[in-house]
């Protein structure tokens, strides 16, 4: 192929200072968050204008080469690394906000990162309540894409639940639009929501309108420490019926690595964390507390604003401690079932033991959703072999207890083969055969994220 | 494709002799639905008691290309659950077992043909409940519903059905049996097919199966009442009150007339001014209700000076019963025999609100044509109801009124349908609001999303797109 004349031809679309060939700027581009994959793109676009998307997709449609869409990379599954013939197009620069408070909506381009959003909804009191814990990078075309979820979700759901309307740029590089921005609309096939969680691998999305709301007048927030995980789960069962704002866990191991790397001095119980908000009122702090009374052997509620935030920071840093402890990290996302929950939190202690290795565990425990992080040495094979098998292991048994293997991250190129095995121990096998005629649909000569989520 | 006496007997024993209906008078019963839009009678009405047998049905119709049309409780506003060919209908309500509830887990799985009345009835027992509650929900289905993605009086909190489907079993046209979706709360793994098929009114196959998400009773919720005489005004204190962080769990507005078709059910006084009546319940735990009624009524208090607060739960069964009676009330109304009321379904967004009224209201005066207006105001769906002669003169002109209406939607960045769908009613509308948008595209795709389930278009054909 002749990539001196496909870079030439960038160029002239997406404007010199946008086109990237060189390593130092490529090396960036070359991973995600989390995932030990990596691989070299052939050249990065920065979209600076919202017209280059197009115009960047019909070269590439010349080329038949592969574009990855990128928001903020923090894909944890794989779902940005290039492969051989890969053309990065990064979306972050494309970030203006315009927030419309009396229709409930704001309109924001795909690389806007969450946090931009919410800083922009803010100024009216207002929020968008998908909070994945990656906020100040996540952005909005990348959040859609992979349906995110995060610490509001036990109340409000994931990002799907709050789009009203995208424009998009398709395959062959034509643009169009799905949804209105209003609050209901039928208007043919829900491909919105096809789109969401579709991983870069449908079509460029270049602007949604997401529904937002007022702002809680204040937040109650309650942690109670645990010496029996199943006491934990218990707990978080019976908060889950109060309907609380965030409902959150956090294992032992997670309080340990929290305490160390920031110093903080919290009660290491054996049986974890379960932190929970509560926007109503104070009777409901009051009944959460009740709950909790029953068996932890220690309840915090902050007293001022540094509390308020560090006992969050434990529950966050339980999600990246095993990345900052370990050379080697692979992220867990499994999803039960509530009532399963403690089934599958005993089923991570055993497998910590019988491979050995290290597990932190935490997660958005109110949808029945676990990060078991595992740390390692991936220099090491032997403690790299149980890592994986550890994490296998762990998948499988989500799906055998009615779950699946991913809750809110999405498969990527690293759950590849665990989703075959899902939809197969499902009896699911006959979707995928679907899925790839719906990718045939949009994407015809298979350019948008080849060889993401299946091959 | 006709149906003759060899394929006949082939679907006969795919279905069960049992479930195959021939004779004429039973299936008159299937040429209509709730809607205007003519059906016909279909060629055969075919009633399974399982996934097995439809999948079985629906290999031997994309074989023999033979139209087929899937229906529920038969309640659908845009001829979407009749057949406009020589076809079969599929109806689905001997599948209507609730098979499973997961309390902890939050979900209940349901055969196809559970009326959503039945279904919250069971649930309340547990104390929980199944937000999505059209206004027909006494006959309304789970399969119906989830096609159609019904709305409701909820669906200003809760919103539609949409968000309450986790998962589902599935027949495509082409026999296969697919299950989509999980028991958890969330995922993502691959596409979601499960989106995919709410709301596709019975284009890609047939529902057979449904995970849906419960959540608890709502501990404690109060009504506020309120009376205008001028439509923007309802608008405003909505707004008021929405824009003060308060979503309330319905908001409806009535006209006179509708007011009128039921007041004799709502047992209130009502002042003589009055226009517009707003409803809007407030929930809250037991502590907070009335501080938080109270700020409402307070807000309120500035667009209006009657308000009136029902706290009584038999009070406010009662209202409640009569709104969503309101569509059958405003039958009464007619002026002539042959009259019909069709129920029109735009809406547009909040700001925009005021101003559509106002033009929907003139374009109602200049064609003379009788209409009273009702709505789920809280989040910007109008239904104006229109009397019309069932004549070929009278439909002309409702035709006529309903385009003018939703090209004042679409001028005011709103949509042709909110709630009810596409079916044949508004598939030529749909068109038009993809073209204005430039966005004709997107139809495009959807189609060629239909033949992946379903290459041989026998699944309602007609219904959605325009051909
Ligand atoms: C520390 C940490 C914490 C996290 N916490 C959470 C959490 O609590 N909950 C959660 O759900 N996730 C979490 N994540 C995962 C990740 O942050 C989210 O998936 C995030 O929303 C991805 O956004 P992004 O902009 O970084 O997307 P990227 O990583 O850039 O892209 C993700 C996918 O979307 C596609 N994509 C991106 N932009 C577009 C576009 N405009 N059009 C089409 N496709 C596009 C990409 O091709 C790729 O397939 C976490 C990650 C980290 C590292
Ligand atoms: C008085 C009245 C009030 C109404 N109020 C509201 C309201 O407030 N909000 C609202 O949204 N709607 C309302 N509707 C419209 C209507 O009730 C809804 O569209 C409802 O969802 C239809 O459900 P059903 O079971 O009657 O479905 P049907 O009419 O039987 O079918 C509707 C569609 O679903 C398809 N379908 C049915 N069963 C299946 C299945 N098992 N598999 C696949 N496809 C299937 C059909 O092919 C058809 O396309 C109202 C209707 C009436 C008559």
């Amino acid at each position: 192929m002749d990539n001196k004349l496909l870079i030439e031809k960038l160029i002239d679309a997406a404007g010199k200072e946008n086109v990237f060939t060189d390593n130092e700027h490529l090396i960036i581009y070359q991973r995600g968050s989390i995932d030990p994959l990596k691989h070299m793109p052939l050249a990065v676009v920065k979209i600076t204008d919202e017209k280059n998307i197009s115009r960047v997709i019909k070269i590439a449609n010349e080329f038949n080469i592969n574009i990855i869409a990128r928001g903020g990379g923090s894909s944890p599954t794989g779902a940005v690394v290039p492969d051989d013939n890969t053309l990065i197009m990064d979306l972050r620069p494309l970030n203006k906000i315009n927030v419309s408070i009396e229709d409930g909506y704001v309109e924001a381009y795909a690389g806007a990162t969450l946090q931009e959003v919410n800083e922009e909804c803010k100024k009216y009191n207002f929020f968008f309540p998908p909070d994945p814990s990656s906020v100040s990078v996540s952005t909005v075309g990348g959040a859609i894409n992979e349906n995110s979820g995060g610490m509001r979700c036990a109340r409000y759901g994931v990002v799907k639940d709050w789009i009203l309307k995208l424009d998009v740029v398709l395959a062959d590089g034509s643009e169009t639009t799905f949804g209105e921005a209003i609050y209901k609309n039928r208007g043919g096939f829900n491909i919105i929501d096809l789109i969401a969680g579709s991983e870069g691998t449908l079509c460029i999305v270049k602007k949604a309108w997401l529904k937002i709301i007022a702002m809680p007048k204040k937040i109650y927030r309650i942690a109670g420490f645990y010496d029996n995980i199943n006491d934990a789960m218990d707990a978080i069962l019976a908060i889950r019926k109060l309907n609380p704002l965030i409902l959150e866990f956090s294992d032992y191991y997670g309080i340990v690595a929290a305490n160390k790397i920031r110093g903080f001095s919290y009660p290491e119980t054996r049986g974890g964390m379960v932190l929970a908000d509560t926007d109503f009122d104070e009777s409901y702090l009051e009944d959460i507390k009740k709950i909790m009374e029953k068996n932890a052997s220690k309840i915090i509620i902050p007293e001022n604003k540094d509390e308020f935030n560090n006992i969050f920071e434990v529950r966050r840093i339980a999600f990246t401690a095993p990345g900052i402890l370990f050379p080697g990290f692979i992220d867990g996302d499994v999803v039960v079932p509530l009532s399963k929950l403690k089934d599958m939190i005993n089923f991570v202690y055993k497998t910590r033991e019988k491979y050995g290795v290290y597990i932190a565990t935490c997660g958005h425990a109110g949808d029945g959703n676990l990060h078991p992080q595992i740390g390692g040495n991936p220099d090491d094979h032997e403690n790299w072999r149980n890592v994986l098998l550890a994490m296998d292991d762990i998948n499988i048994e989500a799906v055998r207890l009615g779950g699946s293997i991913s809750g809110e991250h999405g498969i990527g190129r690293i759950k590849k083969d665990l989703l075959l095995k899902q939809l197969k121990y499902k009896k699911q096998d006959e979707t995928i055969i679907i899925m790839k005629n719906l990718k045939k649909m949009f994407d015809p000569k298979n350019i948008l994220n080849r060889g993401n989520f299946f091959d | 494709m006709n149906i003759n006496n060899d394929i006949l007997n082939e679907i006969r024993q795919a279905a069960g002799e049992n479930n195959v209906l021939q004779n004429l008078e039973e299936k008159i019963p299937y040429k209509n639905d709730a809607s205007y839009m003519p059906g016909r009678i279909p060629e055969l009405v075919i009633i399974p008691e399982n996934s097995d047998q439809i999948s079985r049905v629906l290999k031997l119709c994309t074989k023999y290309k033979i139209d087929v049309t899937v229906r529920s409780g038969g309640t659908s506003l845009t001829g979407s659950s009749v057949t406009n060919y020589n076809g079969i209908i599929i109806n689905t309500m001997k599948m209507d077992k609730i098979l499973e509830l997961n309390i902890a887990s939050r979900y209940v799985v349901c055969q196809p043909g559970v009326r959503l009345d039945n279904l919250n009835e069971y649930l309340n027992k547990y104390g929980f409940f199944y937000p999505p509650d059209p206004a027909s929900s006494k006959a309304s289905t789970v399969g119906g519903t989830i096609s159609t993605n019904a709305g409701g009086l909820r669906a200003v909190r809760y919103g539609a059905t949409k968000e309450w489907v986790l998962g589902t079993e599935f027949v495509t046209a082409t026999g296969e049996i697919i299950r989509t979706g999980e028991y958890t709360l969330k995922r993502s793994a691959g596409y979601d097919l499960t989106a995919l098929i709410i709301g596709s009114e019975g284009t890609l196959g047939v529902l057979t199966e449904a995970i849906l998400k419960i959540e608890p009773l709502p501990e404690k919720y109060g009504r506020i009442l309120s009376f205008y005489n001028d439509i923007y005004d309802v608008g405003s204190a909505l707004s008021a009150v929405k824009n003060a962080g308060i979503t309330p769990l319905i908001a409806e507005f009535m006209d006179l007339k509708t007011i009128n078709s039921i007041r004799d059910k709502l047992n209130i006084k009502i002042p003589d001014y009055t226009q517009f009546m707003l409803m809007v319940d407030i929930d809250s735990t037991e502590a907070s209700l009335k501080g938080k009624i109270e700020n409402v009524e307070k807000i309120i208090k500035n667009y209006t000076k009657d308000v009136l607060t029902i706290m009584d739960q038999k009070t406010m069964d009662e209202i409640y019963k009569a709104r969503k009676g309101a569509y059958s009330a405003l039958l009464n109304q007619r002026e002539k025999k042959n009259e019909i009321v069709i129920i029109g379904d735009v809406i547009v967004p909040a700001s925009e609100l005021p101003a559509t009224l106002k033009e929907i209201k003139n374009a109602v005066d200049k064609m003379k044509i009788n209409v009273s207006l009702f709505g789920h105001i809280g989040d910007g769906n109008i239904h104006a109801n229109i009397f019309a002669e069932n004549t070929k003169t009278g439909l002309e002109k409702v035709e006529k009124l309903q385009m003018e209406i939703a090209m004042a939607a679409i001028r005011h960045k709103g949509c042709v349908s909110a709630e009810h769908g596409i079916g044949t009613e508004k598939n030529k509308l749909l068109y038009e609001e993809y073209k204005e948008r430039n966005s004709l595209y997107s139809l495009e795709l959807m189609k060629r999303i239909k033949a992946v389930f379903d290459p041989e278009n026998i699944m309602n054909r007609g219904k959605i797109f325009y051909d």
